[in-house]
């Protein structure tokens, strides 16, 4: 039941970019109190709804109804003077200042290092479970979780009636995503209305009412969130069921290693890290936001200026921090980080794929354009990416061919031994995340060692077939996939003693 | 031999003005702050050098601050100066307008103010101890009369000239603009078409040149270019020649420099360059430093000393070569 | 929404625009549209246009700017005429050379150690400039010979300046998209973190960018020297290196780096030879030329990147 006049309502909205288009007609309705799930695979267009809704772009046609009276958001500060509050990946708080003074940002009347008094920041980080926050700390000094929490509060403070949440959880771990969830439960009872946009539909079905399911730009489906489960959802989403990912049989251990760590350290992310990896399978390090998996990965792809210990490629030793050394080892390395430390976002796909090769494919100085075409070609082939598409800029892809597309640099190499990914699907929708899960699936069937570091239960268990799991900077497990699950999984995560620690 | 040689030619041309006595002073124990342009212009280096070294053989104490003719740099390094308290300032100005607080500040703190080069304003007429100025006007009368000399020697019945000077906010380049243009009204047949200013810069005055030959040469042409300085003249000439002008001669261009400089002498020479005028530094430095050792002596110098300018040709040339190349 | 469409409208129109006005500038004064004047606005490129093709990669490569290039074309012309007593080949050769090498040594810091390229550059120019003072004591360096006359010379009617600068951008510009070294500029330029963690070898790339500035500056220098017949720091005084910086941005390369040509910075440095003709021409006072070369760059810079911004 909908209460009769709804807090939001989109009616028939359409948006183009070019001859593209993003949205199709779209119309769905959001009463107060809600919270209204927004679901579809990347493409889908519900980045394109969330920016009409946050007043980055206006709809070609059609109307958004904000309590009953029709709005033209002129731009993003005109739509929050709206009541509407934007929380993205793109975080907006500033690093340099305070907590306190990001909780002031845009308050009015209030300056850049302007502050609030000390009750209402303490009121505003309670309600989103930072209550062991100390307001007065540089927010440099916390973590991506926590720092989105502390934009989350702010947006708190603005008393904004719509609040649109995309992907708040993406890099948050069980913990800092519980303190989420409470926080919106908190808003929406307090007569808000929530727009929750998630690829974990684990979340959406259990933190919303209502769910709306979009492909190709259009509503497929708006629905109780009582009436749907996983599989339906995905199945909305995608059009059918997600195949799932066919392991290689497990090869009898010959003894043979191309990966061996031993007492890595990063001062003071990771102690003591050892690991030996067979080649033809996939290791993941799981473990919770900050638990080291991926300052381990970083150090050995020699991104990580004060690592030590003993690293082994194929019985080659690789000197650590330099991450030409490490790469001419045959280590691969996608970082979590994909737009600001993977991709060049401005650049043709073609060029990011290539960025990695561009001395092999070119031994000369002069660029063999005839030879680059057609490796380009056969790696977009391959991870399933347009080749019409190869001269575009990587930024106009979704994120989960951006995904592809980053992995894509590590393919078709026969330098490369041993690829590591932070994060591999991280804001990656549930298709793209399939595909991806099967092209590592296949590199490791070509012999070449992934590693990958993961916070994501369900990514852990159906990809890896060892799981090596951290906690606080220390191993706490090291163990086939078969004699684990994911309540020892959360287990060893969050609470194991750490004197159970194997090596 | 040489040095006596150009000590007696100075000596001759200077005599009027300045006594021999002022060799002789013992002035140390005084304190004197040169607020003057930088060694980035060569014309500044020997400018600076000549006082100095005349300054230093009476004993004064001297401290010497450079700038780049910049106003703002030389307002910071005049209030440096006056808080300093030093027997006389001597300064070199960037531009006259600019500088008038400085020197009333000077004045109020009782610091007497040596103004260089330039006339001073005549809003600090009373506040400055004194000014030795080049004689601008002549400077600029013997360019117009260079260039009509050999406009004439062409036998032309009418000619169109530019003048490229300098930085167009000091009284030095406006003064001298009068000059030229009093020069030029003797011949009211040669016409001055363009007058153009750029900071004394000798890459700026090669390409307006020669976009201004391009615009005239559909309109008669150019035939005669003053330049404010024997080193824009220099890029000017080039500038003709990759026009395709001729230079000098029975029909050429017809080019007059000043403040002469060795490149000026030479051109003189081959003929290129029809003539210039002193205001050299090595006597626009030597005068200033003799009316500050008279000053500081205690003898009455009087308010404006004027450095008599010569005007050089090829006929002369020989005579002022050596003092332009200094 | 209607705001919306009048940006898509105004965009194209503002450059258009400003354009039109230039043209309309152009027909209405005398002495404009002639062969001479056309040959005064190309020789007038050849030494912002030298600046800027170095320029041009610096910014590519996500440095930004340069700020001791224009002081690298003075030392460079002040090296050249004392190094004519060698012979022009070495003389040309050996400031090359020097230019590159300043260059460079500004590269491995601002490549390699990545230190911020404004300050490194403002300091190699005083740097620059302190040492030139120091060795010519501020005076005059007159030529030896006049072998460099050769450099002042016309073929066609075009001075060979102009033919260096040609034969230099197409060398550039083909460095960019033809070498090995292009794409890695751009990649670099686009995402610095991630280049180094794609295994580029940032320190070279920037070491060989600056270089590269370095040596076609002192080529800048090697033909200003030749045009004045002498050089000294005066050479210095000129806006050579913000006209450099204006007609990179005007040829709408990225001012964070990643994109950009030198072919197109050459139009923005023909844009700027026009404009300041076009002021000269028209009779405006020098206050007046700077203010309006200033305004239509900026129209120019602003024009072309807001189309930009719109496209991506």
């Amino acid at each position: 039941m909908k209460p009769p006049s709804p807090l939001l309502s989109v009616e028939r909205v359409s948006l183009s970019y070019g001859r593209f288009k993003a949205v199709r007609e779209a119309s769905f309705s959001l009463g107060a109190g809600e919270v209204l799930g927004l679901c579809g695979h990347n493409g889908a267009g519900k980045s394109s709804i969330v920016r009409m809704l946050s007043g980055l772009l206006r709809p070609d046609s059609g109307q958004i109804v904000l309590d009953g009276a029709p709005c033209a958001f002129r731009s993003v500060s005109d739509a929050q003077r709206q009541g509407v509050a934007l929380v993205d990946q793109e975080l907006s708080v500033i690093p340099a200042l305070t907590v306190a003074e990001n909780l002031a940002l845009g308050e009015p009347g209030l300056g850049l290092r302007g502050t609030l008094p000390r009750e209402e920041a303490r009121r505003r980080l309670d309600a989103v479970g930072l209550d062991h926050l100390d307001p007065s700390r540089p927010l440099e000094d916390l973590s991506i979780g926590e720092r989105q929490l502390v934009e989350i509060a702010r947006a708190i403070g603005r008393d904004a009636r719509l609040f649109i949440l995309d992907e708040p959880t993406a890099t948050l771990n069980t913990a800092d995503i519980e303190h989420v969830f409470k926080a919106v439960r908190r808003i929406a009872a307090a007569g808000c209305g929530v727009i929750y946009v998630s690829h974990r539909l684990d979340e959406v079905l259990a933190l919303c009412q209502q769910i709306v399911v979009m492909r190709d730009g259009a509503v497929i489906a708006e629905q109780r969130a009582e009436d749907l489960n996983a599989a339906k959802l995905v199945e909305l989403m995608i059009g059918h069921a997600p195949k799932p990912v066919t392991k290689t049989a497990r090869t009898a251990d010959d003894g043979s290693r191309i990966l061996e760590v031993s007492g890595l350290s990063t001062e003071p992310t990771v102690d003591d890290f050892n690991l030996a990896v067979r080649p033809g399978t996939v290791t993941a390090i799981a473990g919770q936001v900050g638990s080291g998996g991926s300052d381990v990965l970083r150090a050995l792809a020699g991104l990580a200026p004060t690592a030590q210990g003993d690293v082994m490629v194929q019985g080659r030793r690789v000197p650590l921090g330099a991450p030409r050394r490490s790469i001419s080892a045959g280590i691969g390395f996608l970082s979590a980080d994909r737009k600001g430390e993977g991709l060049f976002l401005s650049r043709s796909i073609s060029e990011n794929l290539l960025a990695t090769r561009l001395r092999a494919l070119s031994p000369h100085a002069v660029l063999q354009g005839s030879r680059m075409r057609a490796t380009a070609r056969k790696i977009a082939s391959r991870i399933g990416i347009d080749q019409n598409r190869l001269g575009e800029p990587v930024r106009r892809l979704s994120g989960g061919n951006q995904q592809k597309t980053f992995l894509g640099r590590c393919m078709e190499r026969d330098d490369i031994s041993v690829l590591m990914l932070d994060e591999p699907t991280r804001g990656v929708d549930v298709g793209g995340r399939a595909d991806i899960h099967m092209l590592l699936r296949e590199l490791a069937s070509q012999g070449v060692a992934v590693i990958f570091a993961s916070s994501d239960l369900e990514e852990v268990l159906s990809l890896a077939d060892d799981v090596v799991v951290m906690r606080a900077g220390r191993i706490v497990s090291n163990v086939p996939v078969a004699e684990t699950d994911n309540v020892r999984l959360l287990s060893d995560m969050t609470h194991a003693r750490l004197s159970e620690q194997v090596a | 031999m040489i040095i006596n040689f150009k000590h007696a030619y100075l000596a001759l041309a200077l005599a009027p003005v300045f006594p021999a006595s002022a060799g002789a002073a013992d002035l140390s124990g005084k304190h004197v702050m040169l607020v003057t342009c930088g060694p980035s212009n060569p014309w500044c280096k020997t400018f600076n050098e000549r006082i100095t070294g005349l300054l230093k053989e009476t004993g004064v104490k001297i401290t010497v601050l450079e700038n780049d003719l910049d106003p703002i740099q030389v307002n910071q390094q005049m209030a440096q100066a006056v808080s300093q308290k030093p027997d006389l300032i001597m300064v070199e100005p960037a531009d006259d307008k600019s500088l008038i607080a400085a020197v009333k500040k000077a004045k109020a703190a009782a610091v007497p103010v040596l103004y260089m080069d330039s006339p001073a304003d005549e809003a600090i007429m009373d506040d400055i101890a004194l000014q030795v100025v080049a004689d601008n006007y002549a400077l600029g009368k013997f360019a117009g009369e260079n260039i009509v000399e050999g406009l004439k020697a062409q036998g032309r019945t009418e000619a169109n000239v530019i003048a490229i000077t300098g930085s167009a906010g000091t009284a030095m380049v406006s003064e001298r603009q009068r000059g030229f243009m009093d020069a030029m009204a003797q011949e009211p047949a040669y016409k001055v078409v363009e007058v153009q200013a750029n900071n004394w810069d000798p890459v700026e005055s090669g390409r307006m040149a020669q976009q201004l030959f391009a615009k005239y040469a559909s309109l008669g042409g150019i035939q005669g270019v003053r330049a404010d300085a024997d080193y824009m003249a220099i890029p000017i000439l080039e500038a003709a020649r990759q026009a395709g002008l001729k230079l000098g001669g029975k029909d050429g261009l017809i080019v007059s420099g000043s403040t002469c400089s060795p490149e000026g002498i030479a051109a003189i020479k081959a003929g290129d360059m029809i003539g210039t005028a002193t205001a050299d530094p090595w006597t626009q430095g030597e005068a200033s430093a003799q009316a500050a050792i008279r000053f500081l002596s205690g003898e009455a110098v009087e308010k404006t000393v004027k450095v008599p300018e010569f005007r050089v040709t090829a006929a002369n040339v020989d005579q002022y070569g050596e003092v332009c190349a200094k | 929404m209607f705001a919306l469409q009048l940006k898509r409208v105004l965009l194209p129109g503002f450059t258009t625009v400003t354009a039109l006005l230039i043209l309309w500038f152009a027909v209405t004064t005398q002495g404009f549209f002639t062969l001479d004047n056309a040959r005064a606005i190309l020789a007038s490129m050849v030494f912002v246009g030298m600046v800027s093709i170095g320029m041009t990669l610096i910014m590519v490569s996500g440095a930004f700017v340069s700020m001791a290039l224009a002081t690298t074309a003075t030392i460079s012309a002040m090296i050249f005429m004392a190094s004519l007593s060698f012979g022009l080949p070495v003389a040309i050769a050996l400031t090359v050379l020097v230019g590159a090498l300043t260059g460079a040594l500004q590269g491995v810091a601002i490549g390699g150690w990545n230190a911020n390229p404004i300050i490194v550059t403002i300091a190699a120019a005083a740097v620059l400039e302190g040492v030139a003072v120091a060795f010519s004591h501020g005076a005059t360096i007159n030529p030896t010979g006049t072998s460099y006359t050769v450099l002042n010379a016309h073929l066609f009617g075009l001075p060979v300046g102009l033919y260096a600068l040609a034969v230099l951008a197409l060398t550039a510009e083909s460095i960019l998209r033809f070498t090995r070294l292009g794409p890695m500029i751009y990649l670099m330029g686009d995402n610095r973190a991630a280049a180094r963690a794609a295994g580029l070898p940032i320190g070279r790339i920037g070491t060989a960018v600056f270089a590269i500035a370095g040596a076609t500056a002192s080529l800048a220098g090697i033909f200003m020297a030749s045009f004045n017949h002498s050089a000294s720091l005066l050479l210095n005084r000129g806006t050579l290196g913000y006209d450099a910086i204006a007609a990179v941005l005007i040829g709408g390369a990225a001012i964070g780096g990643g994109r950009g040509s030198v072919l197109n910075t050459m139009i923005g440095v023909a844009i700027i030879a026009i404009v300041s003709d076009l002021v000269l021409l028209r009779g405006f006072t020098t206050g007046e030329q700077i203010l309006l070369k200033g305004l239509v760059m900026v129209a120019f810079a602003v024009g072309v990147h807001l189309r930009q911004e719109q496209r991506a």
